[in-house]
């Protein structure tokens, strides 16, 4: 570019302007002891406001470009997913939280079925019946809660309760059914390690069977006492069955002790 | 034109998409961008324009800062876009629109203060053609964006200090050739 002539004088001229001054120029106004710079200054203004016209023939066709553009952009990130976002992250939060119950609740439940067979596994007698129905609904047999259909799903006690109900024979069979009732609890375990009732009848055969019926009448009168106090000790009957099978051992002694009686008479 | 303080609130709905602040924004920014791309011999200004905007609208949500900074930002892409457009051009055969752009414009008031105005503009616009680039972009932005020196440097990739010397430089040029015309209006 050639400084030469008048350019050079212009040159001068503008560097000895403040920024102030070439910032109105910029704008279309005369500086203050700059009256040869106005018509620079209003040619600038005038080419500002010329070549800036004309938008109103075009702002619709842009204007609808740029609605459906914003209105992409808007469904992609943006304020508004922002928006969007923060009510789902609340739906997500109320979602998580249901979940973590229901997971709670379910693994409450695992390890309640889970103690509850445990138990029933280390032979512990189970309350009532209702757990025991609610595995057999699920078709799982809890072990060690009775074996046979007469007797499954009862407790200990109403088992003890039946055997004093339907026992129709007094004496040694009596105790003997009443403990094996209570003792059933202890599937495969015989507590009984020998038979009483043997015991006695192999007793009964040493003396004079002929006599049996007769000292059997006299010990069924003295059975029938035992049974009133079988009637008073009728509610520990579950925790005395043994003892009743002792009772009845014992009566077929007493019996057997009245037969020596009556041969001496 | 500016925004005053109602700039965040338009912004804020037209990153919500909102019609009227876009409409706002384009109003008021468009005529000066529309000026500069075609004073900077764009061929097609008013689709450069409405790409411009586009482009706006897509990168609106990454945008931070004041009504300034937008602006220098709207100007950046405009700029940008007039470069890309003379790349275009330049691979193919170009029509004169000169003319064409001040028919365009159309009459604005008293039509004999508007004949005036256009022959001073015509005038300028003559006068730019022997500036270099780098003056005619400098002088375009400041008149046009109403960018400051820092900005047009931040946005040109020049030092502040050398923008300030390429405006002097170019009014000077101007002034010169105003002169050589000997038009006085």
């Amino acid at each position: 570019m050639s400084f030469s002539g008048a350019y050079e004088d212009d040159m001068g001229r503008f560097r000895n302007l403040s920024e102030a001054d070439i910032d109105r120029i910029m704008a279309g106004r005369v500086p203050a002891d700059g009256d040869e710079f106005s018509e620079l200054a209003a040619g600038l203004a005038a080419l500002k406001a010329v070549e800036s016209r004309g938008t109103d023939q075009i702002a619709t066709r842009h204007l609808a470009e740029i609605a459906e553009a914003s209105g992409v952009v808007v469904r992609t990130p943006s304020l508004e997913a922002e928006v969007v976002r923060g009510a789902t992250t609340r739906w997500r939060k109320a979602l998580q939280l249901t979940r973590s119950f229901v997971a709670k609740l379910g693994i409450a439940t695992a390890a309640l079925a889970l103690s509850t067979a445990g138990l029933a596994a280390a032979g512990v007698d189970l309350p009532g019946t209702a757990a025991e129905k609610a595995f057999d609904k699920v078709g799982i047999h809890l072990p060690n809660q009775g074996g046979d259909d007469a007797t499954h799903g009862k407790s200990a006690a109403e088992r003890v309760h039946a055997a004093q109900d339907a026992a129709s024979e007094k004496g040694c069979e009596f105790g003997q059914g009443v403990s094996e009732a209570a003792s059933a609890n202890n599937n495969g375990k015989s507590t009984k390690e020998k038979d009483p009732c043997e015991d006695r009848n192999a007793e009964g055969t040493d003396d004079d069977t002929g006599t049996l019926e007769d000292d059997h009448g006299q010990a069924g009168d003295d059975h029938g006492q035992a049974g009133d106090d079988h009637g008073q000790a009728g509610d520990d009957h579950g925790q005395a069955g043994d003892d009743h099978g002792q009772a009845g051992d014992d009566h077929g002694q007493a019996g057997d002790n009245e037969d020596e009686t009556s041969a001496d008479l | 034109m500016t925004f005053g303080e109602s700039f965040e609130l338009i912004l804020s709905a037209a990153l919500l998409g909102r019609e009227w602040a876009w409409e706002e924004i384009y109003r008021t920014l468009a005529p000066s961008v529309l000026g500069y791309l075609r004073t900077r011999g764009a061929e097609d200004p008013e689709d450069l324009l409405g790409e411009t905007f586009l482009q706006v609208v897509r990168d609106l949500p990454g945008f931070e800062g004041t009504e300034k900074d937008f602006r220098a930002w709207l100007f950046t892409i405009a700029h940008h876009r007039s470069l890309d457009a003379v790349r275009r051009s330049e691979r193919r055969p170009s029509i004169p629109v000169e003319n064409a752009t001040l028919e365009f414009a159309g009459p604005v008031g008293d039509a004999e203060d508007d004949a005036i105005q256009r022959a001073r503009a015509a005038e300028i616009e003559e006068a730019l053609t022997g500036v270099s680039d780098d003056q005619r972009d400098v002088l375009l932005l400041r008149l046009f964006g109403e960018l400051t020196i820092d900005e047009i440097a931040r946005m040109l990739g020049k030092r502040p200090g050398a923008v300030k010397a390429l405006q002097r430089r170019g009014l000077a040029a101007l002034r010169k050739e105003i002169s050589k015309k000997g038009v006085t209006l």
